[in-house]
């Protein structure tokens, strides 16, 4: 789990929310990936290397949900769930004006857990908020 | 009264037994219905169902209505359950200067918007919802701007013409060729592409000012200042728009209208299909005009008596022949009028003169004709007057010259010449004309030209084309014999210097390294005159005609614009609601619960042993290399190929196995790396594989047809294009997002993001997802087909001999290009019945997410076998529950687009289900009290898919059935599942 980031399961009828939040953005983008994790797996497993991961976007919301997309995409590809996500998220204005996030998850090998899918990331109901105390997300998954 | 329905700020009003409505409002394009019993509706009253169903109104393009199937439930973007058709054909816009769909062009990029007005692209941006532009179509027509965006750093090119148009766009911007649509990329120097070269006159906000109050009316009756005023005519301001439709018609009546004082009759005389034009006009205005009459007519000139069929409009209000006169139309005999040009003139904006003019040019001035054989005669604007009046009309003309003067068009001096005088008065010609110059002559023809007059618009169009390619001809002429004279003075000798321009005639060299030559060359001798160039050339009836790309260049970086039109174009592909084309299949056997009973526990076992499931579970097959494009581009076709099936598997499927639409290239390599080791598995959530008894048989005949009897078995397969199917939609869903930005945003949600019919995004991820579909099909047919192999084992018979037959494949998520009859607009685009002023078969994208397509008997895209009998349907009911073989009804083309239901529809979110239900509860539960033996990847799965969670597949099917969209042949209830 990240350190500093929390997320929350929220329920939602065809799928599940995460609500996440953290004190940097990259926070709660990792603690929202946390939350894809949790809704895959109970199972807390300690195996497993990490990889790393650059992804960029043309704005906050399309950051995460690449990012998200993106971790996805890992999973069945490595055959791997990630897991305990480090994210730091910056905005390069230059000529393109990008939003980079670089963060790092640990793959825990599907075959030693009990691990259901989430099939994607979904833009519905997404909401980034900055907050006195930081961020706050929330995010469906289609399930 | 209406019977209405209030679910959480939402009202429906009931249409009729188990049809509910909600009425158009605010920004939707169509009505909302929802297929529900009151017990259904409950269900989803308190949820973002309705609200959904209503948000996909919003779609631009959308036909008839939206309509949410009785299982419809909360799902992203669309509902799940949810129906929407939108019109599948291309339409495109039409700015200056080449091409026509605006896909990305550089700011400068002309527009030309309604009445005669042009603007820059990116001046645009503030009001293009007001705005209307001008479409080519078959006709030219004007359609709303429903989308205007900006993109930054794009690499652009320049594109020039043989006739001199230019303009920049980046590479995916389509061209209107001779062969459709074309990106620039495609094309080359020397390809055709069809200009539409009348630019407008640059538009702007004209001085607000009354032109006419009821004061003007004083002495008319109160009746005739109401129908005024009732139409908002009165006062009459200079920025009405009625106030431009009204300049027209003024300008026009001016030189062929008349007035009958005595009916109150506004007579107009043209080209029946100019007479249209007038006709529309009339109506903007808000008055009703007649029919066109016509009428034969003896004309005598010089001694000869012929015939001639004259065609007449007329209005026939009292109140709108005053408003016309008061605006400035003359009463009784023009020669004899002290008419002018109207009071108000000054005062208007360019664009607005210019409407007036061009109208009285379609009426009064002469074509394009050729004077010489390569020049062109100057167009004449002339008329009479009796002597008297002769001053008003010279006043009249010298107004109108001033008016082009200040649009930057020269004329000549107005003319006066004596003229045939009858009995009772002296007459007078009085004449003014454009000057011929070709620069005038193309400015004139290009921002003001004609108006209401096709034959001279169309004239005016091969006038343009024509001075523009000889002026281009001229140019090169005149860059060559620079080029030769500085040759011929650095030493070069004659010869060489000839040899280097062999494209013009030697002799044109000589003279200019020679004699040396003032003023610009003329055309070669060979150079076709205007008669015979407009033999060549087409005009078509919008006015386009074909030119010749003569270069295309890189044109550095800039920032692009893109705007979308209403017309045609307002066809949408929605993404977001197509996700992983799952569907249903439903294999037969001949075996019965009776054989099965006993066996349960082996065969959930084996099934869940060698059926992939789960996260990380692998497929049936591995798919490397091109083989995975094989599956995208052939479907069941390369499962027979390879093994996993047999002929007649093909002929039991929903399109035979295969999309012929598919076009694997536009999957990315990122879907693809997904999809190659999960051909053939089940995945989790609410995919299954169930074997089940036909526990009861509704309509003996069909389910005769279908194969089907009581106590038979029979195994369900529900699962889709797993990990390629959401990656390809996501990626898809992102690429709209970054190129249709803003489209997007006037949407309610972003997950509705849709891509323009006929623009290249909606062709690229149409091919993509029926490549998916195919995908989607095959991964079912390698878990039927491994189904087979362990029936085997555990039956110890072969399958054949089990005869496990397919009876049917249909996919539920899923757009699909089909016909149906719709309301249509005049034009002939699909539109909501209410806008329609037709009905039509029209090809439309069909939207079904979480709805099964269900064709009655009959539909030729019925496999034969069940052509007169309907389409099977198959709807999965929860693990508790039963599921049901329905087929298409009759009422489906009429009521839903041919679709119904596709399941039981979610009522618990699964963490509130993993809360209520244990999954190890819930399986001995299943197991001990119904004998259902159920086998999951994870305990949570179970509980998240616990009966309970579900809506009553009984109530869902009963509506299908009462409704008449798919009727009740069998039901069945599990006997083994398995899942992720």
């Amino acid at each position: 789990m990240t350190a500093d980031g929390t997320f929350e399961l929220r329920e939602h009828t065809a799928d599940v929310g995460v609500a996440a939040t953290g004190p940097t953005l990259g926070a709660a983008f990792a603690a929202v990936a946390d939350g894809l994790a949790a809704a895959q797996s109970d199972d807390v497993a300690e195996s497993g290397d990490r990889f790393d991961l650059t992804v960029r976007a043309e704005g906050r919301e399309a950051l995460l949900f690449d990012y998200l997309d993106e971790l996805v995409y890992q999973r069945d590809v490595r055959n791997v769930l990630p897991v305990d996500h480090e994210a730091t998220v910056e905005r390069d204005a230059g000529d393109g004006d990008e939003w980079v996030l670089t963060g790092t998850a640990r793959g825990v090998p599907l075959g030693e857990i009990h691990a259901r899918e989430v099939k994607a990331v979904t833009y519905s109901e997404m909401r980034i908020e900055e907050t006195d105390d930081g961020w706050e997300i929330y995010v469906v998954f289609d399930v | 009264m209406t019977e209405t329905y209030d679910a959480d700020g939402i009202t429906l009003e009931k249409v009729r037994d188990y049809v509910w409505e909600i009425p158009r409002e605010g920004d939707m394009r169509a009505p909302a219905r929802v297929l529900a019993s009151e017990a259904l509706l409950e269900e989803i009253s308190d949820d973002k169902t309705l609200q959904q169903i209503k948000n996909t109104t919003h779609l631009p393009g959308i036909t008839t209505y939206a309509v949410c199937m009785p299982d419809g439930h909360q799902g992203y973007g669309f509902p799940v359950g949810g129906v929407g058709a939108m019109d599948a054909e291309n339409g495109c816009i039409s700015p200056g200067a080449v091409g026509y769909d605006i896909n990305c062009l550089s700011g400068d990029a002309e527009v030309l918007l309604s009445f005669g007005r042009r603007r820059r692209i990116e001046e645009l941006a503030s009001d293009f919802e007001d705005e209307r532009v001008v479409v080519a179509g078959d006709d030219l027509v004007e359609s709303d701007v429903r989308l205007f965006t900006e993109t930054e750093d794009q690499q652009v090119y320049e594109v020039e013409t043989e006739t001199g148009e230019t303009i920049v766009a980046t590479g995916d911007h389509p061209f209107r060729t001779p062969e459709g649509m074309v990106e620039l990329d495609e094309l080359s120097v020397g390809d055709n592409v069809f200009v539409h070269p009348f630019r407008g006159i640059e538009d702007e906000e004209p001085d607000e000012f009354t032109v006419l109050t009821e004061e003007d009316f004083t002495a008319e009756n109160p009746q005739l200042r109401r129908v005024l005023k009732e139409r908002g005519l009165l006062p009459l301001k200079s920025t009405d728009e009625e106030f431009n439709h009204l300049l027209k018609l003024v300008g026009f009546h001016t030189g062929d209208g008349a007035f009958s004082e005595s009916s109150g009759h506004t007579w107009f005389y043209g080209d029946p299909e100019d007479l249209d034009e007038i006709r529309e006009d009339i109506r903007q205005v808000g008055f009703k005009p007649s029919r066109i009459y016509e009428r034969e007519r003896n004309h005598e000139i010089d001694g000869n008596e012929f015939e001639r069929i004259e065609y007449s409009v007329r209005g026939t209000s009292k109140a709108f022949m005053k408003l016309l006169q008061k605006l400035g139309a003359p009463r009784g005999k023009k020669a004899e009028s002290d008419f002018t040009i109207p009071w108000y003139f000054d005062r208007l904006a360019d664009w607005q003169q210019a409407l007036y003019l061009s109208a009285s040019f379609g009426a009064e001035m002469n074509a394009p004709a050729a004077m010489a054989d390569k020049n062109l005669y100057c167009p004449k604007i002339s008329h009479n007057r009796i002597r008297e009046r002769a001053d008003d009309g010279e006043r009249f003309l010298r107004g109108i010259a001033d008016a082009l003067n200040d649009l930057g068009i020269e004329t000549n001096r107005v003319e006066r010449f004596e003229t045939d005088s009858n009995a009772d008065h002296e007459m007078v010609r009085l004449r003014l004309g454009v000057k011929n110059d070709p620069e005038n002559l193309l400015r004139f023809f290009t921002t003001v030209g004609y108006r209401y007059n096709r034959g001279k618009q169309r004239k005016a169009v091969e006038a343009v084309q024509y001075l523009k390619y000889k002026e281009a001809v001229i140019d090169r002429r005149a860059e060559i014999a620079e080029e030769a004279a500085a040759m011929a003075d650095g030493g070069v000798a004659a010869n060489e210097v000839k040899a280097a321009f062999d494209e013009v005639n030697e002799r044109f060299v000589e003279r200019n390294i020679w004699s040396g030559r003032d003023g610009r060359p003329r055309p070669p001798e060979d150079f076709p005159g205007f008669e015979e160039f407009c033999e060549e050339i087409d005009v078509r009836e919008n006015f386009t005609v074909e030119t010749t790309i003569s270069s295309i260049e890189e044109s550095g970086t800039g920032t692009v614009y893109d705007i979308g039109v209403e017309h045609n174009a307002h066809n949408f592909l929605a993404n977001g609601f197509v996700v992983s084309n799952c569907g249903v299949r439903m294999m037969k056997t001949n075996l019965t619960y009776d054989d099965v009973q006993g066996k349960e526990e082996e065969l959930v076992d084996q099934l869940f042993a060698n059926v992939p499931s789960g996260l990380g579970g692998g497929g049936v097959h591995q798919a490397d290399g091109r083989e995975l494009d094989e599956i995208l581009e052939r479907g069941v076709d390369w499962a027979v190929d390879n093994g996993y099936g047999v002929e007649d598997d093909l002929l039991h499927c929903e399109d035979e196995g295969r999309r012929p639409d598919a076009d694997p290239s536009k999957i990315s390599k990122k879907a693809k790396d997904r999809g190659r080791n999960q051909v053939g598995s089940l995945g989790s959530g609410n995919h299954f594989l169930e074997v089940q008894r036909v526990t009861d048989v509704y309509l003996d005949d069909v389910a005769g047809a279908y194969g089907l009897e009581e106590d038979q078995i029979v195994v369900l397969i529900h699962c889709g294009s797993r990990g390629l199917g959401h990656q390809t939609c996501n990626d898809y869903l992102r690429d709209i997002e970054k190129r249709h930005k803003g489209l997007l945003d006037q949407l309610p949600d972003k997950e509705l993001a849709a891509a323009p019919a006929g623009s290249r995004l909606a062709e690229d991820y149409y091919g993509a997802m029926c490549a998916a579909i195919n995908y989607a099909w095959v991964n079912r047919q390698l878990i039927m087909h491994r189904t087979r192999r362990v029936f085997e084992k555990v039956f110890g018979r072969d399958w054949q001999g089990m005869e496990m037959h397919l009876l049917y494949d249909v996919a539920h998520n899923i757009a699909k290009k089909e016909t149906h009859e719709v309301g249509l607009d005049s034009a002939g685009n699909a539109v909501p019945h209410e806008d329609a002023v037709d009905t039509g078969e029209r090809e439309l994208y069909v939207h079904r997410k979480g709805a099964t397509r269900a064709f009655p008997a009959g539909r030729p895209e019925i496999p034969d076998v069940y052509e007169h009998v309907g389409q099977p349907i198959i709807i999965p009911g929860s693990m508790g529950a039963g599921s049901y073989v329905l087929r298409g009804g009759e009422a489906s083309m009429t009521t839903t687009f041919g679709s119904t239901a596709h399941g039981a529809g979610r009522l618990m979110s699964r963490t509130q289900a993993k809360n209520e239900y244990w999954g190890g509860d819930v399986q001995d539960e299943l197991r001990e009290q119904q004998g259902i033996y159920v086998k999951a990847q994870s305990g949570a799965t179970v509980a998240e898919e616990a009966p309970g969670v579900y809506k009553d597949v009984d109530e869902v099917v009963r509506v299908s059935d009462e409704l008449g969209i798919g009727d009740k042949v069998a039901r069945t209830f599990p006997v083994a599942n398995i899942k992720g």
